[in-house]
């Protein structure tokens, strides 16, 4: 039996857990939440909860916030950098530049690893390749030494031009093996195999800072599933946009991070475009932050590599997501200079908002709903979590009101607006700061807490169409479902186009393609379902970014290079106006790269069959705080299970569902579409 | 009056698209210079600019990585092509203009101007900016800290037609080429200016095609009235006052006795007024320790908006509220044939530096000191020049450093910052460094104990080293060896910029930081540190915990931690990070150095009294209220 395919996704504060029947396109899904340290009782639970027959299920996709979150909440491994002697604050110095080229006001988040915790060892390998300096085997005892007094739980080896030659970086991980085999190490060669040191340093101790963490969840879920009664394959997702095998996680941990958001970008394009909205902006707000992701004609953009901070890149190919610090949990706090504030700090799943009454005593974001009646305290993850009103109210009251001189209501609207337009600064950023027309696109709201405030966003923002999938909660776990095998190889070749040998480059490509295959068969990938997309990087000689191109298939020979040189000039002249005739200069070949692809089952959604006019759907009527309206009216309250195709009404009005809540403020209006997606018109709100 | 009713009749949503939209054109021509161009000091430096000017020539905006040194020439670069060619410019002309004193800063940046026609009219120009590694004359590079006069420098290109119908003008292609080491390089360099240009006329019209002619020219208008209403605005709410901050060129090496060459910002506020008055500055110098109008206008702008960052980009409506006196023939405003090549690192880091003083002392007056700020590392020009041992091939190498920013009121300055002007730049990895020139590094860490110090210390400045493979020859123009960025209200000035030949050797020789054509042999070595940020309020009153914390990371020697911030620090194990603050040896030095007073000077370890007055500022605020 194959029938069922499972995505779960682990936020910050919740795990969304979808699954999809392929026989009857029935969707069931399950909300809970998220369970650190170790988060798998979660999974746990959440499977149980959609109650499928392990047996049944063909693949399990699995996303996780985990690696993100510890690099961004400081709470990796301890973690050691063992570098060349001369070369200790490569990772401090970064690109020198600034966040901001003007505000000179920034305070940077510390290097995942403290200087003190940066060892060097003498060995030096030229820009040839060339090992000017041996490795020293004294110094490298010494660092050994050092890391294992410290205590040291996770290593990242980095040589200056390592990339040209592995030697040393691969006897140093030998000899960190062996000495300190329960150390999870891994070198800058076999994460990243690229030009430009402080890249390959950040990506490489960003895999080290995690990979201890990301090992042991891994070990823990695959014990956990196979308890469970699972026997069939899991995928775990990666940046982007597609899965990879446990393996593959375990040795590129930092390729989990942003799996969420990929996802998101995933199921936002799908979404979108089987609504009609082939432009939309993902605006994927969960408990600790909000997801940003431009879709445009349906399709996510792309990016060679992104920074979790300003000053830690990871250089992997990634969907373009832009997160920042707001959501349900985010906390509002007052500043030294008595303005409101909020975030990015959240009170996370634990202790949560003030209202979960876990201990929390900040208010945050969702107890500001809770206040002003926008969420329902008894249906709040379809009952699972109680709210508690009266907590909610009174971190409200005491945290932000009486020090304010407010009232409890103008505080929580306080709380939301100043929130709100954090978000639609971030937002400004990735539509209008890149001179697209936000009236072009529509906002599309999910995670739990996108559809409280999606409407008061896009009127701001001036997008006049706010889109709110069947299952908010869980259209970033629905993209998952989508999303199949993919792995990235790369190896530096750094040749100009006369010196590169066509013999060289096949071997390289032979390499990785055995190595690909290698992998893709050990996860039971079929010979004949395997895809291999050889592409190569090019660029002038003296520039320092390059552009990918395909090349074929089969035995590399002269006219194969040829004809990717001018490709090259042809596209450079196309896209950049000029090409520079090769008497003058040179073309180089910077990275050989290929993709594997394979199979894995996804899910299609189909249309609902539903008939029945929003009337039926109401399912009551409260008092609900919107100050635009001058304070609390009744609100109209819909369950969301019954709301058909074709179903309108108008706001003020609230709709509930297990996932989350939709708040459509008066003056907006509300269309159901064929796959019971909320088509909200927010164009006849006021501003506020 | 036209102007402010364009603010108020265009709505608010196409405002802020257009507002965006030049921004983002101009951003976008910016990336696509830094991605196409040639030269490592535009793609690795981000020594480039892109502007929007209207058809009258008024700034309506720039990239925001942009190079700030060029923000303030764009008008003058356009108004020069416009006086020489007025009426015979036609749709499809590109003109090139490098000359300092009429349109720019220095001989290596070069424009690229593009009017951009509209019903037959100009309606629009086009801007693009980009420092070309080398522009002739004796010294690769170009820069020259001993040339007495410009023609020692490199080529001047005036007011010239460089694309005609969107053609290259070969004459004038074939001029350049025959005057500059590496020309197939700047041919690069050349393309992706005029691609960027190109650009901006496309984006424009689109604008133009969307909303109409008029509706954009409103918009060019609101950016302006929109920007200036704030910033008078809110030098409003500043006290009224005479405000200075002077800083100092280490020295003018084109007189005999090299003496220090002054730059004085006074800066007069008056209701919503601010005006700028450099003119008790020193007089021109002989060597190139000066800037052109251009130049100071941009670095008046730079250390305005530094302190105004959500006014960025710099536009028309900000130029017009800042009303800058100037003296022709002095310092901050020199005259063709004073050399200024080196412009950057010299006059107009200084007048940056006074501008930002004096604003914060602005700010101290208004009891604000989140917006006063230590100084920050300066730019050092160091060029090499020679064959590649391998292949024979010339090259001209620019290298430029990183350094420590200033500290501020609530906490340290960011070491591996860097120069004020140029936080878009980046440093170059020393991966690519070696794939392209003939060196092999020896080390890149911070430059330890080089902070200037206070209750919150300046940032690190950094230590680079690296050996020479085959001869080659080295200049270097940079500055800040003796007057080091300015600590405030108490705290300390950063460490010194040093150029040192083979340290640590019999051959030793300190090269200065206006080193000319130095012949290097094969395996010399170059070691090469960089300013520390200055220092915030006074060191005896930082938490000692923090200084243990640099201590353990090897930024801060034991010693220095007990002579600067009277902290005492035991180290029992460095294996086990075993370091400890003897809390009673600490009190006790701290009593015993509570009265010193730490010398008042512009150098290392000194307190700058400008710096000084800013403190006082501060303190008689707090006691006011």
């Amino acid at each position: 039996m194959s029938r069922y395919v499972v995505a779960v996704d682990i936020g910050g504060t919740f795990s969304d857990l979808v699954c999809l029947d392929r026989e009857t396109g029935e969707i069931r899904n399950a909300k809970v939440p998220s369970t650190p340290p170790t988060f798998i009782d979660g999974v746990i639970d959440a499977l149980d909860k959609v109650d499928v027959p392990p047996a049944d299920v063909v693949v399990l996709k699995h996303g996780s916030t985990i690696a993100t979150n510890a690099i961004i909440q400081r709470t990796g491994a301890k973690t050691a950098l063992v570098t060349t002697e001369g070369f200790r604050d490569v990772l401090l110095a970064g690109r020198a530049d600034r966040t901001d080229h003007f505000d000179l006001s920034s305070i940077e988040a510390p290097p995942l690893v403290p200087r003190r915790d940066i060892l060097t060892v003498r060995e030096r390998v030229d820009a040839g390749g060339n090992a000017v300096v041996e490795l020293d085997e004294a110094t490298l005892e010494r660092a050994t030494e050092l890391l294992r007094k410290r205590g040291i739980e996770a290593v990242a080896v980095v040589f200056l031009n390592s990339f040209m030659n592995p030697e040393h970086e691969h006897r140093t991980l030998e000899a960190i093996a062996k000495r300190l085999p329960e150390v999870y190490a891994c070198c800058s060669y076999d994460i990243l195999p690229e030009l430009k040191e402080f890249e390959r340093t950040s990506t490489t101790v960003a895999n080290a800072y995690i990979g201890p963490i990301v090992d042991g969840y891994l070990r823990n879920l695959t014990d956990r599933l196979e308890q469970w009664g699972f026997r069939n394959q899991t995928f775990i997702i990666h940046s982007g946009g597609g899965v990879m095998s446990l393996d593959a996680a375990r040795r590129l941990p930092a390729r989990t991070c942003m799996s969420g958001p990929a996802g998101g970008a995933v199921g936002a394009a799908y979404i979108g475009s089987l609504a009609g909205y082939p432009n939309v902006i993902g605006f994927d707000m969960g408990g600790t932050s909000c997801d940003l992701a431009v879709i445009s004609g349906g399709e996510p953009e792309h990016h060679a590599g992104w920074r979790i901070e300003h000053k830690i890149p990871v250089q992997f190919p990634a969907i373009d997501v832009s997160t920042i610090g707001a959501g349900g949990g985010t906390i509002a706090w007052i500043d030294k200079a008595g303005a409101l504030r909020s975030g990015p700090q959240s009170a996370g799943a634990r202790p949560g908002p003030a209202a979960y009454g876990s201990g929390g005593t900040e208010p945050t974001n969702t107890d500001a709903n809770l206040v002003l009646g926008r969420l329902n305290p008894a249906t709040f993850l379809g009952g699972d979590l109680p709210l508690d009103v009266d907590l909610a109210a009174a971190a409200v009251r005491t945290r932000i009101a009486e020090p304010l001189g407010l009232s409890l209501e103008e505080a929580a609207e306080g709380i939301l607006r100043v929130s709100n337009a954090n978000m639609v600064d971030a937002a400004r950023l990735v539509s209008v700061e890149r001179g697209r027309d936000p009236r072009d696109y529509a906002l599309m709201a999910f995670g739990g807490a996108g559809p409280v405030h999606a409407a008061y966003c896009a009127r701001e923002l001036d997008i006049p169409t706010v889109l709110v999938p069947r299952h908010p909660g869980l259209a970033s776990a629905f993209g998952q479902l989508r999303v199949e095998i993919r792995d990235d190889y790369q190896r530096a070749l750094l040749r100009r186009h006369s010196d590169l040998e066509p013999a060289e480059l096949e071997r390289v490509f032979t390499e990785l393609e055995e190595h690909a295959r290698e992998s893709l068969h050990r996860e039971g990938v079929a010979e004949g379902e395997i895809t291999l997309q050889r592409t190569v990087d090019l660029k002038y000689y003296p520039q320092t970014t390059y552009l990918n191109f395909a090349f074929p298939d089969g035995s590399v020979t002269q006219a194969g290079i040829d004809a990717a040189v001018a490709a090259f000039l042809e596209r450079h002249e196309q896209e950049f106006g000029y090409s520079v005739p090769l008497e003058f200069t040179s073309v180089e070949f910077v990275n050989a790269r290929l993709t594997a692809l394979g199979p894995a089952p996804v899910g299609e959604l189909k249309p609902e069959r539903g008939e029945g006019g929003a009337q039926a759907a109401q399912s009551g009527t409260r008092e609900v705080h919107f100050a635009e309206a001058g304070g609390w009216i009744e609100t109209a309250v819909y369950d969301r299970d019954g709301l058909a195709e074709g179903a309108r009404f108008s706001g003020p009005a609230v709709v509930e569902q297990a996932d989350s809540t939709t708040v459509v403020p008066p003056g907006a209006e509300v269309e159901v579409d064929g796959y019971g997606n909320l088509i909200v018109d927010v164009r006849g709100m006021p501003r506020i | 009056m036209a102007t402010t009713r364009a603010l108020e009749t265009l709505d608010p949503i196409t405002f802020t698209v257009l507002r965006n939209g030049f921004r983002a054109m101009c951003s976008q021509g910016s990336a696509l210079v830094e991605r196409v161009a040639w030269g490592p000091v535009i793609t690795q430096g981000r020594d480039y600019s892109v502007g929007l000017l209207t058809g009258e020539g008024r700034l309506v905006g720039h990239g925001t990585v942009d190079i700030t040194p060029h923000m303030g020439t764009f008008e003058f670069s356009v108004k020069a092509i416009v006086e020489d060619f007025g009426d015979e410019m036609e749709p499809g002309d590109v003109f090139i203009v490098n000359d300092p004193y009429r349109g720019g800063t220095h001989n290596q940046d070069v424009r690229l101007v593009r009017p951009i026609f509209l019903d037959g009219e100009i309606f629009a120009y086009a801007a693009a900016c980009g420092h070309w590694s080398d522009m002739g004359g004796p010294i690769p590079g170009t820069f020259n800290p001993a040339a007495t006069e410009a023609w020692a420098e490199g080529i001047v290109i005036p007011p010239t037609r460089l694309y005609h119908r969107d053609k290259p003008v070969k004459s004038t292609f074939e001029f350049i080429r025959m005057n500059v080491r590496v020309p197939h390089e700047r041919m690069g360099d050349a393309a992706a200016q005029y691609q960027a240009t190109k650009l901006l006329e496309r984006r424009l019209n689109e604008y133009v095609q969307r909303y109409g002619k008029e509706t954009v020219q409103q918009a060019f208008e609101a950016v302006m009235d929109y920007s200036e209403r704030l910033f008078r605005q809110e030098v409003a709410e500043l006290p009224d006052g005479v405000y200075v901050f002077n800083d100092f060129c280490d020295h003018d090496i084109g007189r005999e006795d090299h003496p220090r060459v002054k730059f004085t910002c006074r800066l007069t506020i008056d209701g919503d007024r601010a005006v700028v008055d450099w003119t008790e500055s020193d007089d021109a110098p002989i060597g190139p320790a000066g800037l052109t109008l251009p130049a100071l206008s941009s670095a008046t702008f730079d250390g305005t908006l530094h302190c105004f960052p959500h006014l960025v980009p710099l536009n028309h409506g900000i130029i017009r509220s800042l009303e800058i006196k100037t003296r022709p023939g002095s310092a901050t405003h020199v005259l063709h044939p004073t050399p200024v090549a080196g412009y950057c690192a010299s006059g107009y880091e200084k007048c940056d530096t006074a501008m930002m003083g004096a604003w914060g002392q602005v700010f101290a007056a208004a009891g604000r000191p989140e917006m006063v700020f230590g100084g920050t590392v300066n730019l050092q020009n160091c060029c090499i020049g020679g064959k590649q041992p391998a292949t024979g091939q010339r090259y001209v190498s620019y290298t430029w450093s990183e350094g420590g920013q200033g500290a501020r009121s609530y906490g340290d300055g960011p070491s591996f910052a860097m120069f004020l002007y140029g936080a878009g730049a980046q440093n170059q990895p020393i991966e690519v460094h070696e794939r392209w020139y003939p060196f092999l590094y020896e080390k890149f860490e911070v430059a330890v104990d080089s902070s200037g110090d206070g209750r919150y210390r300046g940032g690190y400045g950094s230590h680079r080293r690296w050996r020479m493979r085959g001869d080659a020859v080295n200049s270097i123009h940079g500055d800040r060896e003796e007057v080091t960025p300015p600590g405030v209200a108490g705290g300390t000035n950063g460490g010194p910029n040093r150029l040192i030949l083979n340290r640590d050797t019999p051959e030793e020789r300190s090269l200065g930081m206006f080193a000319t054509n130095v012949a290097l042999k094969d395996g010399d070595v170059i070691d090469f540190v960089s300013n520390g940020g200055g220092g915030y309020g006074n060191a005896l009153e930082r938490e000692p915990e923090l200084v243990l914390e640099e201590v353990i990371d090897g930024f801060m020697t034991v010693e220095k931690a007990r002579a600067m911030y009277g902290v005492v620090v035991e180290v029992v194990d460095p294996d086990v990070h075993d370091y400890r603050v003897d809390a009673d040896a600490t009190e006790k030095l701290r009593e015993e150095l509570a009265g010193r007073e730490l010398p008042v000077g512009y150098g290392p370890g000194e307190r700058h009294p400008d710096g000084l007055r800013t403190g006082e500022l501060l303190a008689a605020h707090e006691h006011d209220h």
